[in-house]
């Protein structure tokens, strides 16, 4: 459905004409039927790639198709589900007035506020319909951004960043709300700084780092086996670990009996079974973090 | 598409009456009282209705003009708001091509205002109808100017106050035959023709109202005002509606 090759841009200033690489030789392809995350430290140029998948902004080098057309051509007959990252909108619309002003633009004509009032319910923002933008919070504002984005039932949704701002209530329901919006014919574009939240949702992660595109991850298919990640160890209380064994590992401080090693997997099953081998126990064994985490630090370093 | 932007017409005409148009009724209303205290000590001020409408649209016109484009786009690009409207189904272009026009409806109600007021205070009816094409072409001019520097960037209307009250200026010093430089001279055709549309225009000595251009100078008044329009358009189609990763 998006297919971006070679995508480059750079802001230059006006005046000095200084340059600022936002974004350097980024290709990738998404498909219908993904939920596809983006992930990476600030001003790594996820916004910056989400501008360009909308037109918001032209690349300076490379293209970006949307079924084969230009982006600004594509939104400007199809429309996009758009979340940014700060939702704006006038502060003195009400929130009906801001969704079905969206409902209208995005083609419902006379179906506008039944639209509208439909999704404001599916988000909880009924009570809050009368209410205007400046006087929402920001975790309401964030709903407001998610319904109108919701409106259009699109095939492409665009979520910059969705639950900044959300309560873990609201943080859990969008992750349900993520899993009913998936279908065949749709692509859902998720960039946030919460790999925990990406690791749910997504089949697939982009990391991007200093404006490239370092690697594609699939959560749900782990980390990869031949890749060192960090994982927990725990002994029972009173054993330690026999000489020789795990070299590296690190005790959890306060934790009694709980270490952390550095391993492939079949490096720690190697030392695992050493470790039984050698009369030792194991209470405990999994990854320390999450295979997105090991990943997303791997690529960009631990100082991001 | 043009038919979300077509049925969203009605919001933007909301926009607008909540704009110009309660400046319109507000003054309407303040006028008819003033004037009619006014006629209570002086009721010769009757006979020079005309005057009263001419003088009046003459000072008010162009600032509400300015007030209804005053950053039409560049408030939504600067502030965001082009984030939500245009990942819709919709041309930039087009949306903003109807809300100026929809902006220009309502200043031609302006003089219209005006008369009723004149006619609820003082009795009497004075035509508005010469006044309404002068609003209609000054709101093309001086609209087209803001609204063409509005997609260049924020300070729109200052550009169209400097310009209009400098050319204004510049018309009436040449007009009194008082040296000007060279290059002020030959500068000044180029300038939007404003003072091809007075509301005070006299003629022979005599009051005449509203006065219009015709001939060439109406194909000049328009053609400026259709160019300034037109480059405002072609900014929205070919320069992208973001100006940053998150702006």
């Amino acid at each position: 459905m998006i297919a971006l090759e070679a995508v480059g841009k750079t802001y230059r200033t006006l005046i000095t004409r200084r340059e600022v690489r936002a974004l350097e030789d980024f290709s990738l392809t998404l498909s219908r039927g993904e939920v596809v995350g983006i992930a990476g430290p600030n001003g790594a140029g996820k916004s910056t790639l989400i501008s360009l998948i909308i037109g918001f902004l032209t690349p300076t080098s490379g293209t970006v198709r949307i079924d084969g057309r230009s982006p600004r051509a594509y939104v400007e007959r199809t429309g996009v589900g758009y979340l940014p990252e700060l939702p704006a909108l006038p502060p003195r619309w009400t929130v009906r007035e801001a969704l079905v002003r969206r409902a209208v633009l995005g083609g419902r004509g006379a179906a506008a506020t039944n639209r509208a009032l439909e999704v404001s319910s599916q988000l909880g923002l009924d009570e809050h319909l009368r209410k205007q933008v400046r006087q929402l919070s920001k975790g309401n504002l964030q709903r407001l951004g998610l319904g109108q984005a919701l409106l259009d039932d699109s095939d492409l949704l665009i979520l910059d960043e969705p639950t900044h701002g959300l309560d873990p209530l609201w943080t859990q329901r969008f992750r349900e709300l993520v899993a009913t919006l998936r279908r065949p014919d749709r692509l859902i574009l998720v960039a946030s700084h919460n790999l925990d939240e990406l690791e749910r949702i997504a089949d697939r992660v982009a990391i991007i780092h200093q404006g490239r595109l370092q690697r594609v991850e699939r959560p749900g298919a782990g980390g990869g086996e031949e890749m060192a990640q960090a994982w927990r160890l725990v002994v029972p209380p009173g054993r330690g670990l026999p000489p020789g064994l795990f070299t590296g590992a690190a005790p959890v401080e306060g934790r009694e009996g709980s270490w952390r090693v550095q391993g492939t997997l079949a490096e720690v099953n190697a030392e695992l079974a050493r470790l039984l081998e050698a009369g030792g126990a194991v209470a405990a064994f999994g990854p320390e973090v999450g295979g997105l985490e090991s990943a997303f630090r791997a690529a960009v370093g631990e100082q991001s | 598409m043009m038919t979300p932007v077509l049925d969203y017409a009605r919001w933007q005409l909301r926009d607008h009456v909540r704009g110009a148009g309660l400046v319109i009724v507000l003054f309407a209303t303040v006028f008819a009282l003033f004037l009619w205290q006014i006629a209570k000590g002086n009721p010769g001020i009757v006979d020079g209705a005309a005057t009263v409408l001419a003088a009046t649209l003459s000072q008010l016109a162009w600032p509400l003009v300015v007030l209804a484009v005053a950053g039409m786009v560049s408030t939504d690009r600067v502030d965001g708001f082009n984030r939500s409207l245009f990942s819709a189904p919709v041309t930039p272009a087009w949306y903003y091509l109807q809300r100026f026009l929809i902006g220009g409806v309502i200043l031609a109600t302006l003089p219209v205002a005006a008369a009723i007021a004149i006619r609820l205070s003082l009795g009497v009816w004075t035509a508005p109808w010469q006044a309404v094409l002068g609003v209609i072409l000054l709101y093309a001019l001086l609209g087209g100017l803001v609204f063409c520097w509005s997609t260049f960037g924020r300070r729109d209307w200052a550009i169209g106050v400097s310009l209009y009250l400098g050319q204004s200026a510049l018309h009436g010093v040449r007009e009194a035959g008082m040296p000007i430089p060279v290059w002020l001279r030959e500068l000044t055709p180029l300038l939007p023709p404003f003072h091809l549309v007075q509301f005070e225009g006299m003629e022979g000595g005599g009051f005449v109202g509203t006065s219009l251009p015709s001939g060439w100078d109406l194909v000049h008044y328009l053609g400026y005002a259709a160019g300034l329009l037109g480059i405002g358009l072609l900014v929205l189609l070919v320069r992208p509606m973001g100006s940053g990763g998150k702006g």
